[in-house]
């Protein structure tokens, strides 16, 4: 227990309390928090397409594709969760920010195209479903701020 | 896996929707991704051997601070190097180094990003920016060849292709399908009427869920669909009745139609592959695959054509048909039409919502000269 304790009270977060920061959409961090999220979308399509014709008898790999679908708008509503707590002076900054964050998403989509043709593309139709989720969490957020 | 060495008959299909013909992006061709393997080879392997033995008049050139810690530099530089060897042996031999390629993109993925985070937020030198922003476009350039290398067989029949067949004479076809809204049902006539103008003889296999209350549509609660939402996306299979397809029979050709929920194939088509006895029905036949959905399709299609596989029949050709109309208007379209059993309702949505429902009438020709392709493959 001893060392366990030693192990956690020397353990570094910093790389990740900092992405944390910049997740909070403060004044200066919006272009970082942009590339941050523009990485990490590109990541999930991408993921995603080649998860698509894999493993097609697993339960695990066919929950995670269906996760992935939306996953960007889940992101999304914990980044607007996020930077309301921190900055609740630009609820509404962020909802823009939120909403122009789709565009990677759906970039992420077209990209795969690069690759083959016989894929899907980004899915305008859960995007929207997606936007629905993330307009109407920014606009609880704006409320309660 | 491909059943066999296909060989293309013609006619060539025109390429199949759900991003065929979606994209006006043309895919980067193979030659130059795994050209461009060998290139970031040479820079690893030739970069790492040059900071290793240059490294000293090359940053005092640039004005980099040496590393304060020498030891970390070399191992930094000898993994460097391995990722080049990496990169060099997915060029020799693409088809079986996808594996290679996963641990590629993850390397060069890491680098990346940790050089761009350490040159924002701790004052990295510009020289080590530039090797991470190299290493992320290769990432980026991994990830395409690796989605590329997946499936060759599922991107030709999605090309258009129709393969040989086993060489049987006695042309006739056998349809397994389900339908829940009556779509697959109507693709299934005019696949019919295809397989029929090459001079098939074709019988249908309706597949018939046992939960008759579950799978039932118009759906009569919210509840309803969301059981089988969830079924879909848990992959509960479903109990159907015995198809009692004899396994002694003459047809050449077997179709299956699927259609997609929540992403896979739909539970009681699956089904029909989770009962063992109806392997012998479709060992060593030709089979076809058509999915019809809305408007994610490709692991439905994937899913049908290895359960296939996996039952010893020959895939010869596979296409996908998605619903008519754009995106959003298209799942919108689904949900009015799950939610209130007609096409067009509730009409205060009638702008956001396609006039029909299902597939368009160019589609639906398309499935006819599917048909007529599968009729016209060399025997």
């Amino acid at each position: 227990m001893e060392i366990a304790r030693k192990l956690l009270e020397g353990s570094s977060w910093e790389p990740f309390e900092r992405i944390g920061s910049v997740l909070a959409l403060g004044e200066g961090d919006l272009l970082a928090a942009m590339g941050a999220l523009t990485v990490l979308f590109f990541g999930i399509e991408f993921a995603k397409v080649y998860l698509m014709i894999e493993r097609g008898e697993s339960v695990r790999v066919h929950v995670t594709v269906n996760v992935m679908t939306i996953l960007p708008a889940l992101i999304l509503v914990l980044v607007l969760i996020h930077a309301g707590a921190g900055h609740p002076d630009r609820v509404w900054i962020n909802l823009i920010f939120a909403v122009l964050a789709f565009v990677p998403w759906y970039a992420a989509g077209q990209a795969a195209f690069l690759a083959r043709r016989d894929v899907e593309g980004g899915d305008v139709g859960f995007m929207s479903i997606g936007l629905l989720i993330v307009l109407s969490t920014g606009a609880v957020v704006a409320a309660i701020a | 896996m491909v059943s066999g060495s296909p060989d293309v008959w013609r006619p060539r299909l025109p390429p199949g929707p759900g991003g065929c013909g979606g994209s006006r992006v043309p895919p980067i061709p193979g030659r130059w991704l795994r050209l461009a393997c060998l290139v970031t080879a040479l820079a690893n392997c030739g970069g790492a051997l040059g900071l290793l033995l240059f490294q000293r008049p090359l940053f005092e050139r640039l004005g980099i601070p040496l590393p304060l810690d020498p030891h970390y530099f070399v191992w930094m530089a000898g993994l460097s190097f391995a990722n080049g060897l990496l990169a060099y042996y997915v060029y020799r031999d693409p088809p079986r180094s996808r594996d290679l390629l996963k641990v590629g993109i993850v390397g060069k993925g890491f680098f990346s990003l940790t050089a761009v985070y350490y040159y924002i937020f701790a004052g990295l030198h510009g020289f080590f920016l530039l090797m991470g922003l190299w290493d992320g476009i290769f990432a980026f350039i991994f990830a395409l060849y690796l989605i590329q290398l997946q499936a060759p067989d599922l991107a030709r029949m999605n090309a258009g292709e129709v393969w040989e067949g086993n060489g049987s004479v006695p042309r006739r076809a056998a349809i397994l399908f389900y339908s829940l809204t009556g779509t697959g049902r109507q693709s299934v006539l005019f696949l019919k009427r295809g397989l029929e103008s090459g001079g098939y003889t074709v019988d249908s296999f309706p597949i018939r869920p046992i939960e008759r209350d579950l799978f039932s549509f118009p759906f009569r609660s919210l509840g309803q669909f969301l059981r089988i939402a969830g079924r879909a996306i848990l992959r509960r299979p479903a109990r159907i009745e015995p198809l009692r397809l004899p396994a002694e029979h003459d047809y050449d050709l077997v179709v299956v139609e699927a259609q997609t929920w929540f992403v896979g194939v739909s539970a009681p088509v699956e089904a029909v592959f989770q009962d063992e006895g109806n392997r012998a029905f479709f060992e060593g036949r030709d089979a076809a695959v058509i999915v019809v959905c809305r408007g994610l399709w490709r692991r439905s299609q994937a899913m049908v054509v290895r359960h296939l596989e996996r039952f010893g029949a020959r895939v010869v050709g596979s296409r996908a048909y998605e619903h008519a109309g754009r995106e959003p208007s298209r799942l919108f379209t689904l949900a009015a039409y799950l939610a209130t059993g007609e096409a067009g309702r509730p009409r205060w949505l009638r702008w956001l919502l396609q006039p029909r429902y299902g597939l368009s009438g160019g589609a639906l020709e398309d499935v006819e000269r599917f048909g007529a392709a599968l009729a016209a493959r060399r025997s």
